[in-house]
């Protein structure tokens, strides 16, 4: 499972799941956007890894 | 960072009887935490609960016959089709219009409705933003209109999540066994994720604009909520017995997950102001979650209102708000006005609501103006719809009907059209039902009545529609509105107008028109034969529709007729099965309340009383009862303000309390009068009570009994002092004797003493006679005072008022209490006129005394603190 570290605005780490949580939602815009960073990121290094 | 800023979150449908165990068990710790450092209590609806009518008012502080929005649907401004409720159609101002004017800043996200975006001095996200297009193939442009300021709509576009973006991350905390859904038949996990979507984007706008704005008052509104009570109630636990094993088992916890999901999101928005900021979280009603739960909808229109609760929640915190307090009496109505007194503003004297003032520490008088409406300035409402063709939204069109919220719209314009200007005209008549100005409701009710439909042709009925008018039981002929609820609500109204043979043309009307569903007509069939004098047929009618379904609102209605027939404990026992059903109905512990007053319990009678006013404020009945309960106990000065409530509260009509009043003054005026109540006879196993206020001379009356040979129930705890230099003959358990009376069979055939307060603690099954000592009330307060130290000049007023009090509650339990005989002994008597009250003494115990040594008992160089 590819994670992605978030910093919320306290600086605290926060491993994003690709697949996504509840408690990232709830964590309202910053939450969304970085969840689909990270969606997009393991998308790209999907891809490549097919390629190869 | 601005100061006193305030944030007002709307949960659609939260109750807290969903809550309140979530509360308990940890389950929504953001919740929590706001209540322990605010306020919390029930929130009030208003009739019909219909969301966005409501959601309107908690925005402008007005009824929907004032602020006009009346449905969830309206009428294109070009007549052209019909839509989801707008902007346009509330004609009052909001919150944020009246803050834009005074030069606020406001961020309103996803407000019901708030679309099109008004152009207030902040940003709007409105309530189309979430709507997105199911299929993610289609695209789902962002509509001229839904954001303010348009400039924003570049920042917030990929704030929209999509439903096709949920996954099981997101659906298994809430519905674990996710995989035994069958997709094809069962549409749960769909509506899951479109629902999960919507609120997520609402929330992702909010979050932004919080963070990324200078703002002063912020409302967001989510109905995360409501629609999944709506889609998943009917699995929530207890399991109902319609209800398979295995769909129970599937979506048992999606309610609670709704909630748990919107506390997070709570928690969330909790990290984004700061502690001066004032936060509120209402509902604007509640949601069925017990016996009521409707599994199979009837066929009448916003028929899944009918599973919305009378109270829905608030929940206040900020630097000028209580501490964890419970508040009482709060309407929905009331949110608008109290918002505005917050920032100081004042409330316009056509709002309907009234300001909170309870919720505040410290709270400073309301100002008012007449009205807001009639203020001249840059309000930023949209005044120019005539160009407004947005087309309808298919999407949320379908959402709600869905949600059963509306039928599906004829396929033909013209009769969508009809039908829909016929609901928002029997929604205004409901208002004003609820309102109780059946005038303007039978107005209403008779023109929607007497207006001429069209037919369903046969064409139609096998057309396009087939299926669908064949579901609702059309058949060729019939009325393309269905007028049964107009005559249903025009029953209503005459009964409540009791114009009896007016609602009997109705009964017999909709008897005839309902060939298709069945109503329950049982309660005004009831009614109609009660003002016939028919008294026991319509009790046999109820009792029948009790056995075939037993519910509160049969019990109650069984109830009135007990009272009626002066069988108190009958009503007593309807009106406690009517509870059982529904412990927060106001209405039955205002009834239980009365039965209580008759049956001469006042006690309980003032608890329901005050129950009900706790459930609902305005309720002048209810202050009315809780009134004569407490004029009954002797509390003279409570029954006055209870009365005074009752009458403020129902100025023109409520003479009783205006009666009662008078009646009150003039007892509060006579001094108390006091009367024995003994037979001076013996009693086997009797048990003596030398009773009084502190201070009044019951130690000398111990004292004198133990020396005419009475045996006394002491410890002798308490050691002798200069204030009772021979003694206090007290008994430790006393003082606890509201906790436990078990000791009172050790004091059969002895004497103890108890303080008149606690008198209303012994257990009736003994035989009690009481000594009550009386003395001056200002040489009892001077003596306490000198005892404890203090200036015995000084007379605390409070004090004084409360001995009145209990002296008076003590002359209504001797009468009321038939275990309990009871003689007033005045101190001064004691020791001026001793031997009379000595043999007095005797002759009530009722044995033989040493009356010598109970009249020497009297040491008169104690007898001090004279007034």
């Amino acid at each position: 499972m590819s994670k992605k570290e978030l910093e919320t605005e306290y600086n605290q780490p926060y491993k994003i799941p690709v697949e996504g949580s509840l408690g990232i939602l709830a964590y309202g815009d910053l939450g969304l956007r970085a969840w689909r960073k990270v969606k997009h990121e393991n998308k790209l290094k999907n891809d490549s890894n097919e390629k190869e | 960072m601005k100061k006193n800023k305030l944030l007002l979150i709307g949960w659609d449908a939260a109750d807290w009887k969903i809550i309140g165990p979530m509360l308990a068990k940890g389950e929504m710790p953001a919740l929590k935490k706001l209540i322990d450092k605010g306020v919390y209590g029930n929130m009030s609806t208003m009739n019909p609960p219909y969301s966005p009518m409501l959601w309107s008012s908690v925005a402008t502080g007005k009824t929907p016959d004032k602020h006009g929005v009346l449905g969830f649907i309206e009428i294109m401004p070009n007549m052209k089709g019909i839509r989801p409720v707008t902007t346009n159609s509330r004609k009052a101002k909001a919150l944020w219009n009246i803050l834009h004017y005074k030069g606020y800043k406001s961020n309103v996200i996803g407000w019901w409705p708030s679309f099109p975006a008004e152009p207030i001095n902040g940003v709007v996200v409105s309530d189309k933003f979430q709507k997105v297009n199911k299929d993610p193939n289609k695209k789902s442009p962002i509509l001229k209109g839904t954001i303010h300021p348009e400039s924003l709509v570049k920042e917030l576009q990929d704030l929209r999540m999509f439903p096709h973006e949920v996954t099981e991350a997101h659906i298994l905390p809430c519905i674990p066994n996710a995989d035994r859904v069958d997709q094809e038949k069962d549409k749960g996990l769909v509506n899951f994720a479109k629902m999960l979507a919507e609120n997520s984007s609402v929330h992702a706008a909010a979050t932004n604009v919080m963070r990324t704005t200078e703002w002063d008052f912020t409302a967001i509104y989510y109905d995360l909520i409501d629609h999944f009570c709506h889609a998943f109630m009917k699995f929530h636990p207890p399991k109902q017995k319609a209800i398979s094993q295995d769909m129970y088992d599937i979506y048992n916890q999606a309610v609670v997950s709704a909630y748990k999901i919107q506390d997070m999101m709570l928690e969330r928005t909790m990290e984004l102001v700061d502690d001066d900021t004032t936060i509120m979280v209402v509902s604007d009603h509640g949601f069925e979650s017990g016996h009521r739960r409707i599994l199979k909808m009837p066929k009448y229109p916003a028929a899944p209102a009918l599973e919305h609760r009378q109270f829905g929640i608030f929940v206040a915190a900020g630097p000028n708000i209580k501490k964890n307090e419970k508040v009482f009496g709060l309407g929905l109505i009331d949110i608008a006005p109290t918002i505005l007194h917050h920032f100081n503003l004042p409330i316009g004297k056509d709002m309907d609501g009234k300001v909170a003032l309870d919720i505040f520490e410290k709270p400073t008088e309301p100002k008012y103006i007449e009205s807001w409406e009639s203020i001249k300035g840059d309000f930023a409402q949209i005044k120019d719809s005539s160009g407004d063709d947005i087309l309808s939204d298919q999407e949320t069109m379908q959402q709600l009907v869905d949600l059963g919220y509306i039928d599906k719209p004829d396929e033909k314009i013209e009769i969508a059209i009809l039908k829909t200007q016929c609901d928002l005209k029997h929604n205004l008549a409901r208002v004003y039902l609820g309102k109780k100005d059946y005038d303007a409701s039978n107005k209403i009710l008779l023109e929607l009545i007497h207006d001429t439909y069209p037919k369903y042709q046969k064409s139609e009925i096998e057309g396009k529609n087939k299926e669908l008018l064949k579901k609702q039981g059309v058949q060729e002929g019939d009325s393309v509105v269905d007028v049964v609820p107009f005559y249903m609500d025009l029953l209503s109204i005459s009964l409540a107008t009791k114009t009896y043979e007016l609602a009997e043309e109705y009964l017999n009307k909709l008897r005839e028109l309902d060939k298709n569903f069945q109503i329950n007509t049982y309660f005004s069939e009831a009614k109609i034969l009660l003002n016939k004098g028919r008294v026991h047929e319509a009790l046999k009618l109820l009792q029948k529709a009790k056995d075939r379904k037993p519910n509160a609102e049969v019990w109650y209605q069984m109830g009135t007729i007990y009272v009626r027939l002066n069988n108190y404990s009958e009503a007593k026992n309807a009106f406690e099965k009517a509870l059982e059903f529904e412990i927060d109905s106001a209405k039955y512990h205002q009834a239980i309340a009365n039965v209580f007053i008759r049956l001469n319990d006042f006690e309980t009678a003032a608890e329901h009383a005050l129950t009900a006013i706790e459930l609902i404020k305005y309720f002048p009945e209810a202050h009315y009862t809780l009134g004569e309960a407490l004029e009954k106990l002797g509390d003279l000065e409570n029954a006055k303000i209870a009365y005074e409530t009752a009458a403020k509260l129902k100025p023109v009509e409520h003479v009783r309390a205006e009666k009662a009043l008078q009646n009150l003054d003039e007892k509060l005026q006579k001094p108390l009068e006091l009367r024995d109540k003994a037979d001076y006879k013996h009693k086997k196993d009797q048990i003596v009570i030398v009773s009084g206020l502190p201070r009044s001379g019951t130690s000398l009356m111990m004292q004198m009994l133990a020396n005419g040979g009475i045996n006394i129930l002491t410890d002798e705890n308490r050691k002798a002092d200069t204030s009772n230099p021979k003694g206090y003959y007290e008994y430790d358990p006393v003082m606890s004797i509201h906790k436990d009376n078990e000791w009172l069979n050790l004091a059969q055939n002895k004497s103890v003493k108890i303080v008149a307060p606690l008198l209303k603690f012994l257990d009736p099954k003994y035989r009690y006679k009481v000594i009550f000592m009386n003395r001056d009330l200002n040489e009892v307060v001077k003596s306490q005072q000198k005892m404890i130290g203090k200036d015995p000049e000084t007379l605390p007023t409070k004090l004084f008022e409360a001995y009145k009090k209990h002296l008076a509650q003590v002359e209504v339990w001797k009468d009321r209490e038939p275990s309990v005989e009871l003689i007033y002994v005045d101190y001064k008597e004691v020791i001026n006129n001793t031997k009379a009250i000595v043999e007095k003494v005797v002759s009530f115990v009722g044995v033989d005394m040493n009356n010598e040594e109970m009249i020497n008992s009297v040491d008169m160089s104690l007898y001090r603190n004279k007034s």
